[in-house]
């Protein structure tokens, strides 16, 4: 029997700060999950292989901090990317407008096919987003639309696995592409003298 | 239970067996040079605070932890800018204002951090700790309404924190002095200056450590895919403690110049092994952004970074020059394409209005954007009667 192909894509991980983006993220590749999540700065990048029915699927993922100013790192994340989450806490109404805000901008952007909306924290209670609401607007916008809880293990796997069948799947680059032209290039100066 | 350091930080990941018996070995060349720090600081007590040549050589190896106290403040000229009861009156401030939108916001954004910075040390898992650390950065955030609360401040605050236990008064001080020190558009609305040090950061790895440049190019990793942090949390959250505070030490006594020497230390004692995964086909940024978390050897780190030849400050602010406008450029095309556009044009604004103004004058930029707005005396501002540096009065010339 053949071997399964193997396929590699980038998926990005977006949302207001505190939301759980870290929380999902760890809990699907380390299946480990933390009441208090450092805060992410800057970004965080794990990989995980999942075998589909047919092939496997190696997922590159970047999990972005979502505080508004870092924003501007953001295009460096998702550009290229075939997948992303856009993360909301559905016990926080404006998360979830953040939220439609981050799917507009990855749909005018047109890089990203498939994009999962993931209404973390539904084990939380008060819910201030109702799952109707949520849900029509991701039909609307072409999501994938799943409630999800980091801390109850409730639909980590799914979603992740949801968007690994969705992606498609064309020949495998060679990734990553590693070139070494000049691997004796002396590493500036190593001098023990001091200058400052 | 897991190990943990003399600070109370969980050992992760574990040290490997050469750092572990590095470890060993420093907790006695520390007893060595707490000896001759005992002498010094003997003799400097009553006297007014000089920075001489032989403490700066000391510094350079190290302030012992109980030292480090007194000694950050006097390098950082605290006396000559606290003012009394200035830190309960921004308190105050915002007990005050907390409706406003602006000072709301940024109040929020704050309490959202308390549990999340450094979660598994005792010092934050308690209310005590974390009141500190929120009385700390609401001063800030009041103090600076214009730059608010930017994500990694908590982890600056809370080191501060560390050093001045149960003192936010001193960490809140200490803390406004230290990032003055910092390009002025650090932590502002779209963190204009952490892109522009990245920037330098890649061209002077371009310059010192070619193949690492050309690995990075190939695997299409930029620079802020793993220096963001290194650079917002001055190393707080990327390193073992005891490197971080070495690393502090540094910027505390000679200044920001020192986290790029820090960077490119770290990718040139790491460099051997970047090259060794890239000639067996692997992606080379997993390595990038582990580097940081398991420099447990400071000594090695710091003598290679002060080792590093030829690393000029007027090297750094060219470099930054030529940085800005690429940086501006950049941030500008994200800016278009965001949808909010209210937003974006104020933000747009604060960061290239500081930036141009300040073209070719450091010092001016240095103030700019950390001027404490209304409600603070501006001609005691210690930003504001900052004396130049030569070099700085050099770039300006």
């Amino acid at each position: 029997m053949a071997e399964p192909k193997t396929y590699s894509y980038k998926l990005v991980l977006l949302g207001e700060s505190a939301v759980g983006k870290s929380s999902l993220v760890l809990r699907f590749v380390r299946n480990v999950f933390c009441e208090y999540q450092e805060s992410t700065i800057g970004a965080a990048y794990l990989t995980k292989t999942l075998t589909l029915k047919d092939c496997i699927v190696k997922l590159e993922i970047w999990d972005t901090a979502g505080q508004e100013r870092y924003h501007s790192l953001a295009p460096m994340y998702y550009r290229g990317a075939p997948a992303a989450i856009v993360v909301y806490d559905i016990t926080n109404r404006d998360s979830f407008e953040r939220a439609k805000d981050w799917v507009r901008e990855l749909q005018k952007s047109g890089g990203v096919g498939v994009i999962a909306l993931a209404a973390n924290k539904c084990d939380l209670e008060p819910r201030r987003v109702p799952a109707s609401e949520a849900e029509a607007y991701a039909e609307d916008s072409g999501c994938i639309y799943m409630e999800t809880s980091a801390k109850n293990n409730i639909n980590v796997a799914e979603l992740f696995q949801q968007i690994a069948i969705k992606l498609p799947k064309q020949e495998p680059e060679p990734s990553p592409v590693v070139i070494l032209e000049k691997p004796n290039v002396p590493g500036g100066s190593d001098g023990g003298k001091k200058c400052c | 239970m897991a190990a943990r350091d003399p600070y109370g930080f969980i050992l992760d990941p574990v040290p490997s067996p050469k750092d572990a018996e590095f470890l060993r070995a420093y907790e006695e060349i520390k007893k060595r040079r707490l000896v001759k720090w005992q002498k010094v600081m003997g003799e400097m007590k009553g006297k007014p605070f000089i920075r001489t040549n032989n403490l700066k050589k000391m510094i350079r190896k190290g302030i012992p932890h109980q030292y480090r106290p007194q000694m950050w403040k006097d390098l950082l000229q605290y006396s000559q800018y606290y003012t009394p009861g200035e830190f309960e009156s921004l308190l105050r401030h915002a007990q005050e204002h907390r409706d406003e939108p602006r000072l709301g916001q940024a109040l929020r954004d704050v309490e959202m951090d308390l549990d999340r910075t450094f979660p598994g040390h005792p010092a934050f898992a308690s209310p005590a700790g974390q009141a500190a650390l929120r009385s700390v950065l609401t001063a800030l955030v009041v103090l600076r309404p214009e730059i608010g609360y930017c994500q990694g401040m908590s982890f600056l605050a809370a080191t501060l924190l560390l050093v001045y236990p149960g003192q936010p008064e001193d960490a809140f001080w200490t803390m406004r002095l230290l990032t003055a020190r910092l390009p002025a558009q650090f932590y502002s609305a779209n963190m204009f200056d952490v892109h522009v040090e990245v920037h330098v950061l890649e061209d002077l790895i371009q310059q010192r450590l070619g193949a690492i440049r050309r690995l990075m190019r190939a695997n299409k990793v930029e620079g802020l895919h793993f220096a963001v942090q290194w650079y917002v949390c001055l190393f707080a959250n990327a390193m073992p403690m005891e490197t971080v505070f070495r690393i502090w030490d540094l910027v505390v006594s000679e200044g920001d110049k020192i986290l790029h020497r820090v960077a490119i230390a770290l990718l040139k004692l790491n460099r051997a092994e970047l090259l060794d995964r890239a000639e067996k086909k692997e992606f080379i940024l997993p390595t990038l952004l582990q580097i940081s978390a398991r420099c447990y050897n400071c000594e090695t780190l710091i003598k290679t970074a002060l080792g590093l030849l030829n690393f000029k400050r007027s090297t750094i602010y060219t470099l930054r020059a030529a940085a800005s406008e690429t940086v501006a450029r950049e941030l500008n095309t994200v800016a278009q394409r965001r949808t909010a556009p209210g937003l974006i044009a104020g933000q747009r604004r604060v960061g290239l209005r500081g930036r141009r103004a300040c073209r070719g004058q450091p010092a001016a930029c240095w103030c700019r954007g950390l001027i404490p707005e209304p409600n603070t005396r501006v001609g005691a501002d210690p930003i504001l009667s900052r004396p130049k540096s030569r070099a700085q009065r050099r770039a300006c010339a």
